[in-house]
């Protein structure tokens, strides 16, 4: 799967969040995740978003939408987003 | 979209505000401080809007910038403090003042003492009053309504009690200016500072900073006043002394149809902080932690939610449903000792809300918790 990524800042000096659009829906995206994922779905809001954990990483994203906004534990933040990018890029699409 | 984030920035605004940024940007350029009597020199006019609103009688003690924290930083590096002064300060300000301060106390060796807030964020008089005795500063610098909670602070009590103890006092009215009373001259301030971006309803970009007759700051920026020009040194006399450079005319004509249009459409306060108390309800009952100060505020609250970051908060508000608002640290990091919580989720209201974002937000948030 191709995808764009762009650093997202909050509030805070060590923000290790990072957004992905991607040429597929939230909800798609979602359902290419391994089981130790463990995902939350919101489908009471206007537009149902869900949240994805897994080992310290966070992934929010919009069943409908195309962006993911993924957030990295401060300890292993490069390797994860490292582990991240590469399951995204070898997901279909 | 709902838009309540107008603790940062107002929208939506007058028409009459675009219009008239418009119309100045598509006109030749005013002559600035060279205008003759026939002249209509935007700057004058905005200072004289601002001065009645203020309660200031002197509109030339008006120094106009691009922002709050371009006035702040204005009077807090102008100000004649040396090593070993104190300034007194509160928990509860925002960067614009923490970080001068600090910057202040690295580079040239001044004290600066924090003083705490209530659970709520606001200032104690009592406490305030003490503080002045105890480290008797310089400087006393306080916000009129906290920008992480709208409490607003009794500024002429804390004020007078600067004055009292023989310290300046710098006023930081960027929540307030355009939604609270303000009366600057009576309540004895040295010096305040505001922004127009924010209840005054008008573009980014403008800004300003009173300061007292008599009250001589050094200038934190020099450079051309388009007059005086054979001075190496910027001129005496105010408002000149503290701006340099060309102003931001096409927002100040913004800013100025912003006021003739508050002036002509009074703000209905009880109408918004009605709604206040509606949306603090409602997202309490939907199950939030609401930071809800008791007395005089501005139309801002924050909560929490117990066992969900804010940031999770904010995302199903904002991304499910359309809802701007504001997470995290609101840029006024210390405060969160004093409220008992790392981070808030804040949404702020203005004279356009309406009662039916209100419940929609409510639900929203029922939605998002259940």
């Amino acid at each position: 799967m191709k995808f764009e990524s762009k650093k997202t800042e909050n509030c805070f000096a060590g923000s290790l969040t990072y957004e992905y659009l991607i040429p597929v829906s939230g909800k798609a995206f979602a359902a290419l995740l391994p089981p130790e994922w463990k995902i939350r779905r919101n489908e009471k809001l206007r537009r149902p978003v869900f949240v994805a954990e897994s080992g310290g990483v966070v992934i929010k994203g919009a069943l409908g939408g195309s962006v993911l906004r993924v957030s990295y534990p401060e300890g292993s933040f490069e390797q994860t987003k490292s582990e991240f990018e590469a399951f995204l890029g070898g997901l279909p699409g | 979209m709902i838009y309540l984030n107008n603790g940062a920035t107002s929208w939506p605004k007058p028409p009459c505000v675009a219009e008239a940024v418009w119309r100045a940007v598509a006109s030749s350029p005013g002559a600035a401080h060279r205008g003759g009597i026939e002249n209509f020199d935007v700057f004058d006019a905005a200072r004289e809007r601002l001065a009645r609103l203020l309660g200031v009688s002197s509109p030339s003690n008006i120094a106009l910038g691009p922002n709050a924290t371009y006035a702040l930083n204005l009077a807090i590096y102008g100000f004649p403090l040396s090593g070993g002064d104190t300034v007194l300060t509160t928990e509860a300000e925002h960067n614009s003042v923490l970080r001068p301060l600090s910057d202040l106390s690295r580079r040239v060796g001044i004290n600066v003492v924090y003083l705490e807030t209530d659970e709520t964020g606001r200032v104690s008089t009592e406490l305030w009053a003490e503080a002045l005795e105890r480290h008797s500063p310089r400087l006393a610098v306080f916000s009129h309504a906290s920008n992480v909670t709208g409490a607003a602070n009794d500024a002429a009590a804390l004020c007078a009690a600067a004055k009292a103890a023989g310290a300046a006092v710098l006023v930081d009215l960027s929540q307030t200016a355009g939604f609270l009373p303000v009366d600057l001259e009576n309540w004895g301030a040295d010096m305040a500072a505001f922004t127009g971006h924010k209840y005054l309803l008008g573009p980014q970009g403008t800004g300003g900073l009173y300061v007292r007759p008599g009250l001589e700051l050094r200038p934190h920026l020099t450079g051309g006043t388009g007059v005086m020009s054979d001075l190496d040194h910027m001129p005496d006399e105010m408002p000149l002394h503290l701006e340099a450079g060309t102003g931001n005319e096409p927002g100040f004509h913004g800013l100025l149809a912003a006021l003739d249009w508050a002036e002509e459409n009074p703000c209905d306060v009880p109408a918004v902080l009605e709604l206040l108390s509606a949306l603090r309800s409602g997202l309490a009952a939907a199950g939030a932690r609401v930071i809800a100060p008791e007395g005089e505020c501005t139309p801002v609250v924050s909560f929490t939610v117990p066992g969900v970051p804010a940031s999770e908060i904010g995302y199903m508000l904002s991304e499910g449903a359309g809802i701007v608002c504001r997470t995290g640290l609101h840029c006024a990091p210390r405060v969160f000792r004093c409220l008992g919580v790392p981070e808030t989720v804040r949404l702020s209201l203005s004279r356009f809300t309406t009662e039916l974002e209100v419940e929609e937000t409510v639900a929203a948030l029922s939605a998002a918790l259940s």
